[in-house]
């Protein structure tokens, strides 16, 4: 049996292995090259082995943006969007499970139904703008598109019809306690596996997010990171191309446009690298916790 | 759940934290809204004290940090001559191809827009005032200034857009590191240079001698095609041009045309003799980014008069051109201003745009900010930074204009633009068809099925990649199928009740 | 009688539908009032007429998905790569999430999930970057450090069709495993580990408890997931499928897919009708297929179905 184990670790370890390597080497090849200098890369090829170092790339892009400013409104924006999103997306989720529950049927097709159609950019563009005014307000970053998603809910959805016992829900019942405790005191501390999961998607999206930014913000001081990042990416795409023979273009002609698309990538990321292993502790205790418990 | 309960505490505080930065911010954005809405009932009642406030949204890859201030000083400007009061929307312009459309659809406080890249599709939205009549009432300047060229704008014989004063005369020719040339001591030959078949030598002689260069690149990478500047005029899209830059009124299938077969031999020949790189159909960087690093030497593009200075400084290395035939006058809309269709004060907006074009102290003010603060004149009568100040650490340099000739020139411009500019497009000769604008609204369906067409053969064909012997009958059969000809008749019927045929 | 006992029923639930509402109210402002939208379908847009009041001109806008020659290759490829996407997405993620389910070690779990998640954390432009990195003729990993050393012929990638439909499957994975498989690893790390300490005693091996005790488990979200997936099987990935491979001409016959085509048609002339009646069009398609879906499950075990 231990012999029969070990050697089975051992595959788990080596397939997991070659999946790293696999995920691991165009990153490196990203960290490198966006360290190279550009002249390099476009004579000698990308290379794992730099031949000299080159950090013009970074200094733009720290000299130019307010890349901190940035940085904090997104992670603000990631932490309360998450946190809020999680709890609309529980709650929503959870009610779709109750079997009995007048309406279940067209409620779930309701949600499930904004998965397949959608009215377009335009018309939503509209609606926020004019009737909710929150072009260039905080809520802009946190609201549109974001907040809530079908697919978090089906998923969620079939998490908790699958590893909540009804049976344990109806003995709470029968002790007295009502829908809203037996929700946030049983429900929830059995379904920290899925919840950690939705929360981390939903960083995620929050993280990458640079849509929002670009349709409802004009004001600087509320670009997050990504948007930040894809504006300096675009500009320098466009002065790259330009022929216009204005004053700027002259100026902003000496910036690296490969090595800058690069180090943008890196920019980008490293905050959330930074952040992952604090948060994949408490991820991976929601996935143990959640086991022992159902 | 203790946690849960403390995170959930503060979920709730931030989000009133923000709930209160949201209405702060919103208050601050409807401000200028209310009291324009307030002065535009004020000046109903007193027509005398009459300031009415446009909005102008304008992409700028400048600063505008300082952007309050400067407004300030455009408006003292304004108001006592114009009686308007002007505020500017920049925005990066990666944002501005974002927003660009959710602008036009009439949701925004828009008065004037900037177009860049045409503003046919804002037209068929309906989102262009026609300036016809305000043109000639208030936009005398601009008539002065641009003459013929205006026509640019007009769709039908009516004004939509107000063209940018810009560099009308043109033709496709060669753009080359002329240190390199000097090097190899083929000056002489290249001033010989006549056609693209004259390139080829020279070609050879770079490889040879400069095997890290790349003889011949694409212009901007990929995300233009090779001959996007073509000899001909292109009538807005390429399905039908007027050959010779339009020398006659007869609109011909250019992919058919033996023009276009040749173009596309040599680039054939360029790329199987390796003067261009087996990748070039998906090259991700410009010329000017390549050449930078010694890493290219020649390529196609749009050249004028001012090519040669411009990319010099712009590049930083020394750049000769080879026009390929001589420059024609052809429509330009690239960058045009139109007014929004909804807005409240057509007049107001004409008067300002005028005055943007003759008044140079107000040119000056958007394009560079307030003398001595964002920029000082030079001894020669340039403009520059102020000392110690840069590109990055300067606070206001919109660089946004309307017209060439009116604001002085930057530093690393040439000295003698205005000059060169007015001669450059008086003396040109003009393509027939300039002015014309071709409304594709009858050939929309043909027109997608055509672009698909295109993006599967055209960088291939004419960056040499594909064989012209075996792909190009191929792409005009795909052409054909979609629907060219339709397009092509339809264009030529537009045309013809253009020139009052 | 019947109506009494619905009242008495909504007295009991009441507090459910207060914790959906934030959700639902949510999801009529943000998708419901949008949908109108759809109606632009059938219109020429113009700024005057805004959405209701724009002229209408019937079917018009959908005749360019169908009016070409390329309408079945562009469908098959949608519909090859989706399928490809969602059968190998099962394998890839399950087994991804069930080794490291079962990996004693919880370092090197945490090091290999934070590993595979990188890939998420980057933009599809960067993503796109970076396959040119690798597959470029000149300066490419491939041709300058594996094949010119080994003395093989280059490959010039972007122009040979035969290599993207491998290309871009791996790219997907590459991305998407991560995240996809996070979603499993939480359903079988919620499986009850008494089941599995009765089927050890009972003799199982590790092969019999995953068939027998993982894979019933996490039926209901392979299901969930699936039917989701193919509901968007007319949709793709945009990003994927026209910056990945560099909007290639020579490679379009197996990388262009209704979205690409769309967008390469409406690039020059925005129209807003167009871009919605292709929107309307893919839903249509994906809501059939869901609902057909559904009713298949249903059948099979209605406790499974979504609606």
């Amino acid at each position: 049996m231990v012999r029969k184990d070990l050697g089975f670790q051992t595959i788990c370890h080596l397939v997991l292995i070659i999946m790293s390597v696999l995920v691991l080497f165009p990153i490196a090849l990203l960290f490198i090259s966006s360290m190279s200098p550009e002249s390099d890369i476009i004579k000698y090829g990308y290379s794992l082995v730099p031949k000299s170092f080159d950090f013009t790339a970074y200094k733009y892009i720290f000299k130019e943006g307010s890349v901190f400013h940035s940085y904090f409104i997104t992670i603000i924006v990631t932490f309360t969007g998450t946190i809020v999103s999680i709890l609309i997306t529980t709650m929503l989720s959870y009610t779709l499970t109750v079997k009995e529950l007048p309406g279940r049927g067209i409620l779930s097709f309701l949600v499930l139904f904004t998965m397949l159609f959608s009215g377009g950019l335009v018309p939503s563009y509209m609606m926020w703008t004019t009737l909710f005014h929150i072009k260039n307000t905080i809520w802009a970053l946190l609201v549109p598109n974001m907040l809530c998603n079908a697919f978090h809910i089906m998923i969620t959805r079939s998490f908790f019809q699958n590893n909540i016992p009804p049976a344990i829900l109806e003995s709470a019942r029968i002790d007295g306690m009502n829908e809203f405790g037996i929700f946030f005191k049983m429900v929830l501390p059995l379904s920290t596996p899925i919840i950690a999961t939705i929360g981390f998607m939903k960083a995620l999206m929050y993280w990458n997010d640079w849509t929002n930014s670009l349709y409802y913000i004009t004001d600087k001081n509320l670009v997050g990171i990504q948007a930040l990042l894809n504006n300096m990416l675009t500009n320098v795409k466009y002065l790259a191309q330009s022929m216009d023979a204005s004053s700027v273009a002259t100026d902003v002609a000496n910036i690296p446009s490969l090595s800058m698309r690069l180090a943008i990538a890196v920019v980008g990321m490293i905050p959330m690298i930074i952040l992952y292993p604090f948060f994949q502790k408490y991820y991976m205790k929601g996935l143990t916790v959640g086991a022992v418990k159902g | 759940m203790k946690k849960i309960t403390a995170l959930l505490m503060m979920a709730v505080m931030l989000v009133s934290l923000f709930a209160g930065c949201g209405k702060s911010a919103q208050k601050n954005d409807a401000k200028p809204e209310n009291t324009s809405e307030k002065t535009t009932e004020v000046a109903k009642n007193t027509e005398s004290a009459k300031v009415e406030k446009i909005k102008i949204w304008v992409p700028t890859s400048g600063k505008y940090d300082d952007i309050d201030a400067v407004m300030a000083k455009v408006n003292e400007i304004t108001r006592a001559k114009i009686g308007v009061e002007v505020e500017f929307c920049p925005l990066q312009f990666g944002q501005w191809f974002g927003q660009y459309s959710l602008l036009l659809s009439g949701t925004e406080d828009v008065d004037i827009m900037a177009n860049y890249g045409g503003y046919l599709n804002a037209y068929s939205q309906g989102a262009c005032l026609d300036l016809t009549d305000l043109l000639n009432e208030y936009g005398q300047d601009i008539i002065a200034t641009e003459g013929e060229y205006l026509k640019g704008g007009m769709i039908d014989g009516r004004q939509y857009a107000i063209p940018i004063y810009a560099a009308y005369a043109w033709n496709m020719g060669l753009i080359y590191r002329q240190d390199v040339v000097d090097e190899l001591g083929l000056t002489d030959q290249v001033a010989n240079v006549k056609t693209l078949e004259d390139w080829e030598p020279i070609l050879a002689a770079v490889k040879e001698a400069k095997p890290d260069m790349t003889p011949y690149v694409m212009n901007t990478g990929a995300t233009a095609s090779n001959f996007q500047y073509g000899t001909w005029d292109d009538l807005g899209n390429n399905y039908g041009v007027l050959l010779d830059g339009g020398k006659t009124s007869e609109v011909v299938n250019l992919f058919e045309s033996d023009e276009y077969a040749r173009l596309c031999k040599i680039m054939y020949d360029w790329n199987q003799k390796g003067y261009s790189s087996k990748d070039i159909q998906t090259q991700t960087d410009g010329f000017g980014t390549l050449t930078q690093n010694d890493a290219a030497f020649s390529t196609l593009g749009q050249t004028d008069f001012n090519t040669k200075f411009y990319q010099t400084t712009s590049i930083g290395k020394p750049i000769g051109i080879v026009m390929l035939g001589d420059a024609v006058g052809r429509t330009y809309n690239n960058v045009t201003y139109t007014v929004m269709s909804n807005t409240k004060h057509p007049e107001a907006c004409m008067k300002f745009l005028n005055l943007w074009f003759s008044d140079t102290e107000l040119g000056n003010l958007i394009k560079y900010g307030i003398e001595g603060t964002h920029y000082v004149v030079n001894g020669d009568g340039m403009a520059e930074y102020p000392e110690g100040q840069d590109a990055n650490s300067c606070t206001y340099h919109l660089g946004a204009s309307v017209s060439n000739t009116v604001a002085i020139r930057w530093v690393t411009e040439n000295p003698d633009y205005v000059k060169l500019l007015n001669d450059a497009n008086s003396s040109a000769r003009r393509s027939v068809a300039l002015g014309f604008a071709f409304n594709t609204d009858s050939v929309t369906n043909e027109i997608t099925q055509l672009d698909n067409v295109r993006a599967k053969y055209q960088t291939g064909l004419e960056t040499g990649v594909m064989d012209p012997d075996q792909y190009l009958p191929e792409f005009n059969k795909a052409l054909k199928d979609a629907g060219i000809d339709k397009v092509i008749a339809e264009k030529q019927a537009q045309l013809d009740a253009y020139l009052g045929k | 009688m019947k109506k009494k006992n619905l009242s008495s029923r909504l007295k009991k639930y009441w507090p459910f539908y207060i914790m959906a509402l934030p959700g639902l109210i949510y999801f009529f402002i943000n998708c419901y009032i949008p949908m109108s939208g759809l109606i632009l379908a059938f219109e020429k847009y113009s700024v005057s007429g805004g959405i209701f009041g724009s002229k209408k001109i019937g079917l018009q806008n959908f005749k360019f998905l169908f009016s070409n020659a390329d309408a079945w290759i562009m469908t098959r490829n949608t519909l090859l790569y989706n399928l490809t996407f969602i059968v190998l997405g099962l394998v890839i993620s399950i087994m991804t999430a069930f080794l490291l389910h079962e990996l004693k070690s919880s370092l090197s779990r945490k090091v290999y999930q934070t590993v595979i998640l990188f890939p998420s954390l980057l933009s599809v432009i960067i993503v796109s970057y970076l396959v040119n990195a690798i597959l470029a003729g000149d300066t490419g990993f491939i041709n300058n450090h594996i094949l010119i050393p080994l003395g093989l012929e280059p490959v010039s990638f972007y122009s040979e069709k035969k290599w993207w439909p491998f290309i871009l499957t791996f790219v997907h994975f590459w991305q998407m495993t991560g995240t996809s498989c996070i979603l499993y690893l939480a359903n079988i790390s919620a499986i009850d580990t008494s089941l599995y300490e009765a089927a050890s005693i009972d003799g199982a091996g590790r092969w019999q408890s995953f068939t027998k005790i993982t894979i019933p488990c996490i039926v209901p979200t392979i299901i969930t997931l699936t039917i989701l997936a193919v509901g968007k099987i007319f949709n793709s990935d945009f990003g994927l499928f026209y910056q990945v491979p560099m909007n290639s001409g020579a490679i379009i016959d197996v990388t262009q897919t209704i979205d690409t085509y769309v967008y390469r048609g409406l690039l020059n002339t925005s129209n807003l009708g167009m871009t919605a009646a292709a929107g309307f069009y893919q839903s249509v398609v994906g809501f059939c297929l869901v609902f057909f879906t559904n009713m298949l499950v249903k059948k099979i075990s209605k406790e499974n179905a979504m609606f």
